[in-house]
């Protein structure tokens, strides 16, 4: 009965916060963050203040709920009292990983929908990288290549640094961890970088026809889980240094490191899709 | 009751009667009961508005050619009308039940993530102010669907966009509400309670959230690429452009029929609870009654495209479509008989609940039995875009949903409040509401078969007296449901407390105290037998007669 260690019978309640602040002042910033994006789509700058009030106080409610979190984590062994991290933890980031392939698919489906509709209506299989411009668009070159590299060896500094953590050596992982979050700085960067040349160089933007359209949908959407995982994984080094993590309570690294994988993952998909074209 | 349980019990004791009532406990509270009963209270709350504006809209067409409101406001509450029922009052009201009752049956203490639940309620809160908002911005005119191009063409629509960030909004928490109860019944069962001795509320649950978690991807994609098409020119749907509008449609009802389905299967498992209560028996067949949702659930992600007949979808692809949705009258139809089978020969008590129960199941066979019917691709190129689907689709929302929320509600509203809603005011409550609805929903059928078309302000003369019938309907059952609020108010102030397990049922959720403590259980439960051990003599016991049946 491994799995009900948390819910062995006879063991008391012994103390659960039945009220906590910080779900109710996130929820009021991502509404305020959703309030935001209509003046945005009006041309209304003022839009962009409520976008960053929303997101101040959705990171603020955050971080004191992840505070608290940590806090119960080392206080209380077991029970109700650190329910975000015990085994239940992998389950969820699982089960999210699952939504995650659907969204992402949602889009992967409507390139490839999208894409099959333009070679019914034109005939050519390549007038859909054109997008809407004269000559296919060159996508493949040296920022895809040097992102590929910096995510694919930012997955393995994880992988071995967990493996140092759950040996005990805390300093080495905190080594390989802060070399993860600097190789995730440098993909969002050279992303960044990448998509002014397309729009400055080749006239490539999100409104290039259908290939723009979705071409930029799955990258930014992707670069948005990049910049997710960044803020986790620097959560994660700030609370190696306040000593949160050891040879035996790793739950977060593994959990917020299966998320990461997965991130590379679709970025293996988006090359071999969108840049390659091998599909 | 062991020791240190009994040292917990000052605790929480204190915790309850410090100071009474204080905002900040609801506001703030992580406990999965409270936060159940802000869903249901929301819920009821739009429940109403939702049904006001049905009440507009059978007004202006209780006779043909009135001008109560123009057609534009007409298509705003026909949208509204869809959005609210849907995502404001089905989905949450389950989720209100689901969040109060399922951590219970499965005998813990909460959710698997009880802040992670709060942030999904308030979350759902902030979509519903955002959807509600649309009353002062401006009202959506593209219907519930919002199909594009006509949700696209108007970029200086503002309440297209409202409900856009709405229903966006609407997802995130639906999906953060599937991961908690998928998490929290895979892994917080009360020791013993293996995945087949689960009552089968908890099994919809399961498969609920499994829907909620798979579906709602695709509406965000689809209502992000509506959004940016409309404001920053970008190109999925202009068929002007190099997009295609149909790629919309699937995006859509890849999510639209599962979501059916998120809507009816919590119902699925309300009715498996009241009906071995009441009839006294275990429920008949146990595990092909699990086997049939997780079938339905599989099945519902890959009929998407019958609602594309007449789109102009590639036609090889209609007929296995077809097929496959008439594939998912079998586990259907399974479930109907074990409810019939569970009713067979047991003792039937006839309380509130399990007559609510009883009219779920004449109603919702009927709107299965006409979903067949729009399946078959011939009817449905006749039969789309008119009444007959309003008249269907009302009778599985609102003949079954509905009538499952209310059966639901009268069963746990004891486990819930400590009093026991009236029983002759509920009979008022529950034949009334049926009357209505079926003087309102049934004639939609023959009035969709004569060519009359859905979501238009107006009609030919020769559909007035049906249309009357329909509004007349309509109204009784709108005002049926105040009888509902009467009940709620009576019985609250009543105070008559009916007893820790009023109905002598065997789920867990009645094993513990009323009110329940924060904390649900003194002592977790250890669980040794299936969730329906009912009836006399011994041998027909729950286990036997799922091994037989199963
Ligand atoms: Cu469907």
């Amino acid at each position: 009965m491994a799995d009900h260690a948390a819910q062995e019978p006879g063991i008391p309640h012994t103390q659960l916060g039945h009220t906590n602040p910080w779900p109710f002042t996130a929820g009021v910033g991502l509404l305020l963050v959703f309030f935001g994006l209509l003046p945005i789509a009006y041309s209304n700058p003022g839009g962009w203040l409520l976008i960053v009030m929303g997101f101040g106080l959705f990171g603020i409610a955050v971080a004191a709920w992840l505070g608290t979190l940590s806090r119960e984590d080392i206080s209380e062994a077991r029970g109700l009292t650190q329910p975000e991290f015990p085994r239940i933890a992998p389950w969820f980031t699982g089960f999210l990983i699952l939504s995650e392939i659907f969204l992402f698919g949602g889009l992967f489906a409507s390139y490839f929908y999208l894409r099959n509709w333009d070679y019914i209506q034109t005939g050519s299989l390549m007038h859909f990288y054109t997008g809407g411009g004269s000559a296919p668009v060159q996508v493949w070159g040296l920022f895809p290549l040097l992102n590929t590299f910096f995510l694919l060896t930012s997955s393995i500094t994880l992988q071995i640094g967990e493996a140092y953590l759950k040996k005990g050596k805390i300093a080495v992982f905190q080594v390989l961890l802060g070399i993860t979050v600097l190789l995730g700085v440098m993909f969002l960067a050279s992303q960044v970088y990448e998509f002014v040349n397309f729009v400055t160089k080749d006239h490539f933007t999100l409104q290039s026809g259908t290939y723009g359209a979705t071409f930029f949908s799955l990258t930014s959407l992707h670069g948005l889980h990049v910049t997710a995982g960044v803020i986790l994984l620097s959560y994660l080094l700030g609370g190696s240094f306040a000593g949160q993590f050891s040879a035996k309570r790793h739950m977060a690294v593994t959990v917020i490191g299966i998320y990461w994988h997965f991130v590379d993952v679709i970025w293996i998909f988006l090359v071999a899709v969108l840049y390659l074209r091998l599909i | 009751m062991s020791e240190t349980a009994a040292l917990a019990q000052p605790h929480h004791d204190q915790e309850e009667h410090r100071g009474g009532f204080r905002w900040t406990n609801w506001l703030f509270t992580t406990d999965h009961k409270k936060i159940g009963v802000i869903y249901m209270l929301v819920a009821f709350f739009f429940f109403f508005v939702g049904g006001a504006l049905a009440g507009v809209m059978r007004a202006q067409l209780a006779a043909p050619d009135l001008h109560l409101v123009g057609n534009t406001t007409f298509n705003g509450l026909v949208s509204m009308h869809g959005t609210i029922m849907i995502f404001l009052w089905v989905m949450p009201m389950m989720s209100g039940l689901i969040n109060f009752v399922m951590p219970l049956q499965i005998g813990t203490r909460d959710m698997a993530f009880p802040r992670l639940n709060a942030l999904s309620l308030w979350i759902f809160v902030g979509g519903g102010i955002v959807l509600f908002s649309t009353f002062f911005l401006g009202m959506p005119t593209a219907g519930w669907t919002s199909y594009a191009p006509l949700s696209v063409n108007d970029p200086h629509e503002v309440g297209m966009d409202v409900w856009i960030l709405g229903i966006e909004m609407l997802g995130i928490s639906s999906i953060t509400t599937g991961l908690n109860f998928v998490v929290t019944i895979m892994r917080l069962r009360a020791p013993g309670m293996s995945l087949f001795k689960m009552p089968l509320f908890v099994w919809s649950t399961l498969v609920t959230g499994w829907l909620l978690i798979l579906a709602m991807p695709a509406i965000a994609v689809a209502l992000f690429a509506v959004f940016t098409e409309r404001h920053f020119g970008v190109d999925f749907f202009n068929a002007a452009r190099g997009g295609d509008p149909i790629l919309y449609q699937h995006l859509f009802w890849f999510f639209g029929h599962p979501e059916v389905y998120i809507l009816i299967m919590p119902a699925f498992g309300i009715i498996s609870e009241v009906i071995p209560v009441f009839s006294r028996k275990p429920i008949f067949g146990y595990k092909a009654m699990a086997w049939s949702m997780i079938a339905i659930a599989f099945l519902s992600f890959l009929v998407w495209a019958h609602h594309m007949f007449t789109s102009g979808m590639d036609p090889r692809l209609t007929l296995p479509f077809m097929i496959m949705t008439m594939v998912v009258a079998i586990p259907t139809g399974v479930k109907m008989f074990n409810w019939l089978a569970t009713m067979w020969k047991g003792k039937l008590y006839f309380e509130l609940p399990m007559v609510f129960a009883f009219g779920f199941l004449v109603t919702f066979a009927l709107g299965g039995f006409t979903g067949v019917m729009l399946a078959i691709i011939p009817l449905d190129l006749q039969l789309t875009e008119t009444y007959f689907v309003v008249g269907h689709m009302h009778y599985v929302m609102f003949g079954g949903s509905v009538l499952a929320i209310f059966a639901g509600l009268y069963f746990w509203f004891p486990k819930i409040t400590g009093y026991k809603l009236d029983h002759k005011l509920g009979l008022w409550h529950f034949w009334i509401t049926l009357i209505g609805m079926n003087l309102a929903f049934f004639p939609m059928h023959w009035l969709g078969l004569l060519g009359m078309p859905r979501r238009v302000a107006n009609y030919d003369p020769s559909f007035a007296a049906s249309n009357l019938w329909v509004s007349v309907g309509g109204f009784i059952m709108g005002l049926a449901q105040l009888i509902l609020v009467a009940n709620f108010i009576i019985t609250m102030l009543k105070k008559q407390r009916c007893g820790t397990n009023p109905w002598n049922s065997v789920s867990l959720e009645w094993s513990t105290a009323t009110p329940v403590p924060p904390h649900n259980f003194d002592v977790l439960p250890q669980v040794t037998e299936g969730p329906y051990h009912y009836g006399i003599p011994e041998e027909e016991s729950s286990t036997k007669e799922q091994a037989r049946h199963g």
